[in-house]
């Protein structure tokens, strides 16, 4: 590959004198030949104007202050916040004798096993709380499970209602019928019933818990749709369909809302938004905060009656019930608040010692005089 | 005759052009090889190896970050970036950067490295990607992707966040960090830098937001619906976009700023005596070069020159101009018919050639040449006998001379 290069158009006409140096190739002695000179642009010569900066303590210094004055009331911020967040967490997986949802661990899913589990809560909740049911060593992000869903399906597609796709082997079809959710996602979906009831001096009142507005607007809205037709009648729709094996009742059965039927049911819906870690937690049901004046959960005695029919202990899985209150950054976590507390003040730390640095040899440098 | 080299230049004559077919570059006057070796080749060494060790970089941060999530997995090969979103980080979010890198880049201005010769072994001494660079690049982009994990990670334990919505702060945390690295690197910072990156960084969120609002059922399994317009609105996406980062960068910039501080690299002070005024540049120059050489212990006709011509073809064409006069002198008290296997002979005809145009012509690039080294000058005021000596040279040279520069090419 040969490159004509001739940097230097002044340097052209340079008399050849006794040196008898040939002329550049490309250039000619006619004014016609065309030139294959490269343009004499900015851009092809490398010449564009250019911010060389060099990273020095005396440069870098300002970026590590600024930093570290924004990091950390930031930190500050987030970490009181988090503190603000009240939760409260039951595991009642029952795997120790003294639980009282021991005598559920061998449950079967045609024997149905209730429990009751009595708490106290310390703090009232004040603003809305947050009914999270959690599952532990559960893979819900395996690859194999992730993939085995039919998403046209549960978009209401008539043709993969009755044909869903191969992805959801082995639990596509059964008995010769189309199963409807097809694959593992929904064949396991969490089937436990939580209630919750406030025990005061003896009466147990049941806590009123909303289950609409749990799934995200647009799965339940735009993702997750029923067959085309009569919303009312949804049995005729899935006719020609099967219930998923592990299934108690079919897909049309869930609820007797018409509105949270069939494939836009929440709970199927939060369901099979696949969990990204092994350790999860998911939306089960809201508590409204009734008035301004009262806290959503007094500080006091509760009960959480339980129907357990979800069974974890083959994979030494643990079931949790979790009530939070939430912020606008999401649940209690103080993870972020001290990261950013404590990046901010070795940022500042950092920018203190580049001072130093700086001050006593920054401007050895532009001397050029390093003893060798 | 030369059978192998590392880069061929032909210098293109009236003897033919079978030089030049045969090379990799085609030059048309010797005062040209100057600026080829010491400036443009110095450019593309130091361009190409920065850029290479940093492709290595953003490809083994960017894997890794798939490793790191299985272990919470359970080692299935599930990824939590969509499919699509993955393919087009390499192809599109993070190419042109380096590609822009690799081809404006100039870490030290062109007048420095013509006056600064000894620049050149930067190149010559792999200064920039060899074993421990590598290694260190490496353990840094190991690093960097355990810091762009596991800080969403942590974020994230134990909350109800679901696979993709894990997976794109990740995604988008990673070419953050990955285009503020090559930031980082670049030394010289043109329109069109900034320009590609700000580029990048727009495209990848233009072409998420569209992918995730137009993609309901096209992807199995991911089909990510409204993924990063949620992520958009929630402002833990933000703080951890601010502080990953950061964190992940830190101890890299830290370094940097030391070693710019404290180092003593020759391409250090080649840097740093660009930033200086016109006047003092001079200044400096000089005193770095009458340090290399008394430092070297090599005074003008000093007999430890020889050791760097004789060792390899590949000091050759350095030598003569770090040491003209030494080259001459030593011309002078040589045998003058140079053989054809005699490389050294050949070496000294190309430097003389130059030398004599360059002393011909004033040019400003000469200037320190003209400086240091009386003897170059003297050539001028006796010509009868170096000038002599060269013209009956020049035939001779000149025949089979004609053969070898119409064939032959510099050996690098």
């Amino acid at each position: 590959m040969a490159v004509n290069y001739s940097a230097k158009e002044e340097a052209d006409g340079h008399p050849s004198g006794g040196v008898g140096v040939p002329g550049g190739g490309a250039v000619g002695g006619g004014g016609a030949v065309k030139t294959r000179k490269p343009d004499n642009t900015a851009f092809k010569q490398q010449r564009l104007p250019a911010w060389q900066p060099i990273l020095t303590a005396g440069t870098v210094l300002p970026a590590f202050f600024i930093i570290g004055l924004i990091f950390i009331p930031i930190g500050i911020g987030i970490f009181v916040t988090s503190n603000n967040i009240r939760e409260y967490e039951i595991d009642y997986t029952g795997t120790e004798p003294s639980s009282p949802c021991n005598k559920c661990l061998n449950v079967s899913w045609d024997s149905p096993c209730t429990c009751t589990i009595n708490f106290t809560l310390e703090h009232s909740f004040e603003s809305n709380v947050f009914m999270y049911y959690g599952l532990s060593n559960f893979y819900q992000n395996h690859r194999r499970y992730v993939k085995s869903r039919d998403d046209s399906q549960l978009n209401g597609d008539n043709s993969s209602l009755h044909n869903p796709s191969k992805e959801c082997e082995p639990y596509r079809t059964n008995e010769d019928k189309p199963i409807a959710p097809c694959g593992a996602i929904a064949n396991s979906m969490f089937n436990d019933t939580l209630e919750l009831y406030r025990i005061d001096n003896d009466t147990r009142t049941p806590i009123p818990l909303i289950k609409k507005g749990i799934a995200w607007w647009t799965d339940k809205n735009v993702k997750f749709r029923n067959p085309t037709g009569d919303g009312n009648n949804l049995t005729a729709l899935f006719q020609g369909t099967t219930k998923p094996v592990n299934w108690p009742k079919p897909v049309y059965m869930l609820d007797p809302e018409p509105d949270n039927n069939g494939f836009i049911n929440e709970d199927f819906i939060v369901w099979m938004r696949t969990a990204a870690l092994p350790t999860f937690r998911k939306l089960y049901r809201l508590i409204e905060r009734k008035n301004n004046f009262q806290p959503t959960l007094q500080a006091g005695k509760y009960s959480l009656d339980i129907a357990y029919n979800y069974p974890v202990h083959s994979f030494d899985g643990r079931k949790r019930m979790i009530l939070s209150t939430i912020s606008w950054m999401g649940g209690k976590n103080p993870f972020l608040g001290i990261a950013y507390i404590t990046v901010g003040s070795i940022c500042f730390f950092l920018g203190v010692v580049l001072l130093f640095i700086h001050h006593k040899y920054g401007n050895r440098n532009t001397s050029a005089d390093i003893p060798n | 005759m030369i059978q192998a080299a590392d880069v061929g230049i032909g210098i293109s004559g009236q003897e033919g052009m079978q030089a030049v077919m045969a090379s990799d570059f085609a030059i048309s006057r010797f005062k040209h090889l100057k600026k080829l070796l010491l400036v443009h080749g110095h450019w593309c060494y130091s361009r190409l190896a920065k850029m290479v060790i940093y492709f290595f970089y953003k490809n083994v941060c960017y894997v890794n970050l798939l490793f790191w999530y299985q272990f919470f997995c359970g080692f299935s090969g599930s990824t939590m970036v969509d499919y699509w979103q993955m393919i087009f980080f390499n192809l599109f979010f993070t190419s042109v950067p380096p590609l822009l890198f690799g081809v404006l880049d100039k870490d030290v201005s062109a007048e420095t490295l013509l006056r600064l010769p000894e620049l050149y072994k930067n190149g010559q001494n792999s200064e920039i990607y060899n074993l421990s660079t590598f290694i260190i690049t490496m353990l840094d982009a190991f690093y960097q992707s355990l810091v762009c994990f596991f800080v969403p990670y942590l974020m994230y334990k134990d909350s109800d966040i679901d696979v993709f919505s894990f997976g794109n702060p990740i995604n988008t945390i990673s070419l953050l960090t990955i285009l503020l690295h090559l930031a980082l690197e670049t030394r010289t910072w043109t329109v069109l830098q900034l320009v590609t990156m700000v580029c990048s960084v727009a495209l990848y969120f233009i072409f998420s937001v569209i992918y995730n609002a137009a993609c309901l059922a096209c992807n199995p399994p991911t089909n990510p619906y409204w993924i990063m317009e949620r992520q958009l609105q929630d402002p833990i996406f933000y703080l951890l976009c601010l502080i990953t980062p950061v964190i992940a960068l830190l101890p890299r910039l830290l370094i940097s700023s030391l070693r710019g501080t404290f180092g003593a690299s020759l391409i250090l002070k080649a840097q740093q005596v660009d930033k200086l005024p016109k006047e003092q540049q001079d200044l400096e120059i000089q005193k770095l070069r009458s340090r290399k050489e008394t430092a070297s212990g090599a005074p003008v006709a000093s007999p430890a020159s020889n050791d760097d011509l004789d060792q390899s073809i590949s000091h050759l064409c350095v030598s003569p101009f770090l040491h003209p006069a030494a080259a001459l002198s030593h011309r002078d008290t040589e045998d003058q018919g140079a053989s054809p296997s005699d490389p050294l002979g050949k070496g000294y005809y190309f430097f003389n050639r130059w030398a004599e145009e360059e002393s011909a012509a004033p040019d400003s690039s000469a200037g320190p040449f003209f400086g240091h080294h009386p003897l170059v000058a003297s050539r001028e005021t006796a010509p009868g006998q170096d000038g002599g000596k060269l013209t009956r040279d020049y035939p001779n040279n000149f025949n089979f001379g004609s053969h070898r520069r119409s064939v032959s090419s510099v050996t690098l």
